[in-house]
């Protein structure tokens, strides 16, 4: 993917600059508001971001990137709070997600994975490097040292539609107390001695909860499949 | 190859959501490499995160975000990425090779006894990273740990009182445990070794010779 971005020279009508996607895309008047009312009932988002990633990266869409970004930015940035507890830092780390998510499109592959996924580990890592100030090893899936996984196409890979739709529908199946434990390992910059002494509960119940449940949403995928 | 001690689901949890620090994750992200089961279960706990993440309650930010976002994406130069050069073979995987500056046929190793060892640095404070090379046959001193030891066996095998490790396998040992990992005699054996704390030698001369040693 080639993103190219160039600036204008004050020709263009919207004052500052333009881009040069494949297909021209018009700056949208900052007035105009994307609407963002296609939500499922359960107030989570459609499933279809996979297919607007995939189209953002064919032409640097700006438009449908406005759509994305107002769609999914305020989870984003929801997210990143919960993990600083800090409004600005937030709104920073958000709006360095979106560029990286606008930079990368080209590499998100849906055969592997979620891009709510995708999203959450950009966004994730992006944390780490900023906020905990550490690098994140991850294992490179196109290393020739990386042993291959014997049966790639078992069990076979839903289509994202499908396979998130049977992951909310195993979130929702989860009892509660199970959902806001694999919650708060997720999203709370604490240790799970931290999270045994917010509970009042020990340790050792906290972590096998914890197994116990993530087991659960496991099983729960499996048998979908 | 096949792996019998894998990453529990304590640490892949905490690996998923960023909470396990970097010397930890660099022993889980290098048996990932090596470990396709494990590879799907992260895959899961990543896709519950996204998943839950889509959930939360939206939280409004300020009037001017999407302007502000779009002003930077039309004024800051946007660097291509440069591609990603890869080995056509290689014996340690990603992303050892990198913290490395290379492949095991490039390394200088320190002796240290019986074993050899490189010490790898990590951004975070609280673990001691290294690579151990175990002499076929012969084993690493004896030690008690000051707190949690996760081993990932790259070549050859060890076994200790506990069990035996082979490549891939994750050992993840407490403070409670006192052991004394010997490589097996076929060759030698090399781990990727993390500690929390430093090593608690029960010989007077190790534990005199421990600071030089760096562990």
């Amino acid at each position: 993917m080639t993103l190219a971005i160039y600036p204008l020279t004050g020709k263009c009508n919207h004052g500052a600059a333009t881009i040069r996607p494949r297909r021209p895309a018009p700056i949208k008047d900052k007035n105009q508001q994307v609407m963002t009312s296609d939500q499922n009932d359960d107030g989570s988002l459609p499933h279809d971001l996979s297919a607007k990633l995939v189209a953002i990266a064919a032409s640097a869409d700006m438009v449908a990137f406005e759509a994305l970004f107002r769609e999914f930015s305020p989870r984003i940035r929801a997210y990143l709070l919960k993990m600083t507890r800090d409004t600005q830092a937030a709104e920073d780390l958000m709006q360095e997600t979106m560029l990286a998510i606008w930079r990368k499109a080209g590499q998100f592959d849906p055969s592997r994975g979620h891009a709510s996924a995708w999203i959450y580990t950009i966004a994730r890592n992006i944390w780490i490097d900023a906020w905990r100030r550490q690098r994140r090893p991850a294992f490179d899936p196109d290393d020739p040292a990386l042993v291959a996984d014997p049966e790639p196409d078992a069990p076979k890979r839903m289509e994202d539609k499908e396979s998130s739709a049977a992951l909310h529908a195993a979130l929702k199946n989860l009892p509660q107390e199970q959902v806001e434990l694999i919650k708060l390992s997720f999203f709370d910059e604490a240790s799970h001695s931290t999270i045994a002494t917010r509970l009042g509960l020990p340790i050792g119940t906290v972590k096998s909860r914890i197994r116990l449940a993530f087991g659960r949403l496991r099983t729960a995928l499996e048998d979908f499949k | 190859m096949t792996i019998r001690h894998h990453i529990n689901d304590d640490l892949l949890l905490a690996y998923a959501s960023g909470n396990l620090a970097e010397g930890w994750s660099l022993a889980v992200a290098c048996h990932l490499a090596m470990c396709p089961e494990c590879r799907r279960n992260l895959a899961t706990a990543e896709a519950a995160a996204g998943a839950l993440m889509e959930n939360l309650a939206p939280e409004p930010g300020p009037d001017d975000s999407w302007e502000r976002f779009k002003a930077r994406l039309l004024t800051e130069p946007q660097d291509a990425a440069e591609p990603v050069k890869r080995p056509a073979k290689a014996t340690l995987p990603e992303p050892l090779r990198s913290y490395l500056g290379g492949d095991l046929d490039t390394l200088k190793w320190r002796s240290m006894g019986t074993a050899k060892q490189i010490v790898i640095r990590t951004n975070d404070n609280e673990t001691q990273v290294r690579l151990l090379r175990i002499g076929a046959g012969t084993p690493v001193p004896e030690h008690t740990h000051g707190g949690r030891e996760l081993t990932l066996v790259l070549t050859g095998r060890f076994h200790d009182e506990v069990d035996s490790f082979g490549p891939g396998d994750l050992e993840d040992a407490d403070g409670s445990l006192t052991h004394q990992p010997v490589a097996d005699p076929e060759e030698d054996c090399i781990c990727l070794a993390i500690t929390d704390a430093p090593l608690k030698f029960r010989s007077r001369l190790m534990r005199i010779i421990q600071p030089f040693l760096g562990i």
